[in-house]
């Protein structure tokens, strides 16, 4: 008796630790990560940020909020500003990479960013018509006059999550000409669940 | 003989190969491009307001044109940062079917942060991610500052002479421009303030 007792002790200890576990793999936050000029080697680019997900249930659904932080160098502010304030911008990008024809994460239109006159758009990849989910969540600085170097920027997305089996997040810088994407650099490559 | 004929044929094949290019260029050319269109507001205060007048002249002749229950995409700029009430009164008083709201707050070294919220089925703003991406931030709301909606086309005109709104900006509604992938036209709120356009 005592030893069936002990057993069944033990699978309910098990089963909490496991729950613990799986649950600790997709809410929360997540651990950060950094990146920096190894993978950010455009002359546009940030030279360095830093990466984390925080992941959550609302109203019996699960999201995640994929964040970047960045800071550019004074030099690179000018390489942006000498591109051409008119027709070229900087983007920072946060997208499920690849072309799946299956639905694993959906950018919802939840964005913060204290980049100086942000635009945000969300899109279908592949360009142009892409494959029915919106993989990719992008905010374009309009004004890269106003960009200050050293300054702690961010941005944050927002994504629905239908898979936790794996799905990888790309976070990316692009130089946009007119809001289309002529040049792109990914800079990290995380996992959800972490 | 055959030889001009083949030589008839293949010019026929060359100018028809020629036309379609330059159809397909042209309307390429017409797609709806959100930063080009803000690009060609000039940022100054006699620029906006120049933008705002031709604007508002281009609602007076789609009212004339378009039926007046059809849905018509516009970017709303508010004029001053609007608190929840006010916000919900406009988009009840004009029947407006939101897609996102724009919010400003500002971080604890005063940089602006612009906070963007989708509309959902059940809520008009998404509350949690306005609380979680303030709190993250440390950033402290001030109000919602610009709106991407649809609204009736017979309350465009009162939408856009309210006195909480700048602008009703229709430059991305498909009655005016191509816009295959639903692009929205970005709002001025941004320069509202750095030309201190605000209203008290």
């Amino acid at each position: 008796m005592r030893k069936r007792f002990s057993i069944a002790i033990l699978v309910v200890v098990l089963s909490l630790c496991f729950t613990g576990v799986c649950y600790a793999t997709y809410l929360g936050w997540a651990p950060s990560v950094e990146w920096n000029t190894s993978t950010a080697q455009k002359d546009f680019s940030p030279e360095w940020g830093n990466t984390s997900m925080y992941g959550y249930n609302s109203g019996g659904l699960l999201y995640v909020d994929p964040c970047d932080r960045f800071r550019w160098s004074q030099t690179r502010i000018n390489n942006l500003r000498e591109y051409g304030y008119d027709s070229f911008m900087y983007t920072n990008d946060i997208s499920v990479p690849g072309s799946n024809t299956t639905i694993s994460a959906t950018s919802t239109y939840d964005f913060y960013s204290n980049l100086p006159n942000p635009y945000f758009d969300i899109d279908d990849d592949p360009f142009p018509s892409g494959n029915g989910y919106n993989d990719e969540a992008e905010v374009t600085c309009q004004n890269p006059y106003q960009l200050v170097a050293n300054t702690d920027y961010r941005f944050d997305s927002c994504f629905r999550v239908y898979s936790t089996s794996s799905i990888q997040f790309q976070f990316g810088s692009q130089l946009s000409y007119f809001g289309q994407s002529i040049d792109d650099e990914i800079h990290k490559y995380r996992n959800y669940p972490w | 003989m055959k030889s001009i004929k083949i030589i008839v044929a293949l010019g026929l094949t060359a100018a028809l190969l020629i036309g379609v290019f330059c159809i397909a260029e042209a309307k390429v050319g017409d797609v709806f491009s959100p930063i080009k269109a803000r690009r060609e507001i000039e940022n100054s205060e006699s620029g906006l307001l120049q933008y705002k007048s031709a604007n508002n002249e281009k609602i007076a002749k789609l009212n004339a044109e378009v039926n007046t229950d059809e849905d018509i995409l516009v970017t709303v700029t508010f004029a001053k940062p609007l608190n929840e009430n006010q916000f919900t009164k406009i988009v009840n008083d004009y029947g407006l079917k939101v897609h996102h709201v724009l919010a400003r707050a500002v971080e604890k070294d005063l940089k602006r942060a612009t906070i963007s919220l989708g509309s959902q089925q059940d809520m008009l703003i998404n509350k949690k991610y306005l609380e979680n991406s303030l709190l993250r931030n440390e950033a402290k709301f001030k109000g919602f500052i610009e709106v991407v909606t649809y609204v009736p086309n017979k309350n465009l005109s009162n939408l856009a002479n309210d006195k909480l709104v700048f602008l009703a900006d229709l430059s991305a509604a498909k009655q005016l421009t191509e816009n295959p992938r639903n692009k929205f036209m970005p709002g001025v709120y941004w320069s509202l303030e750095d030309l201190k356009m605000v209203i008290e």
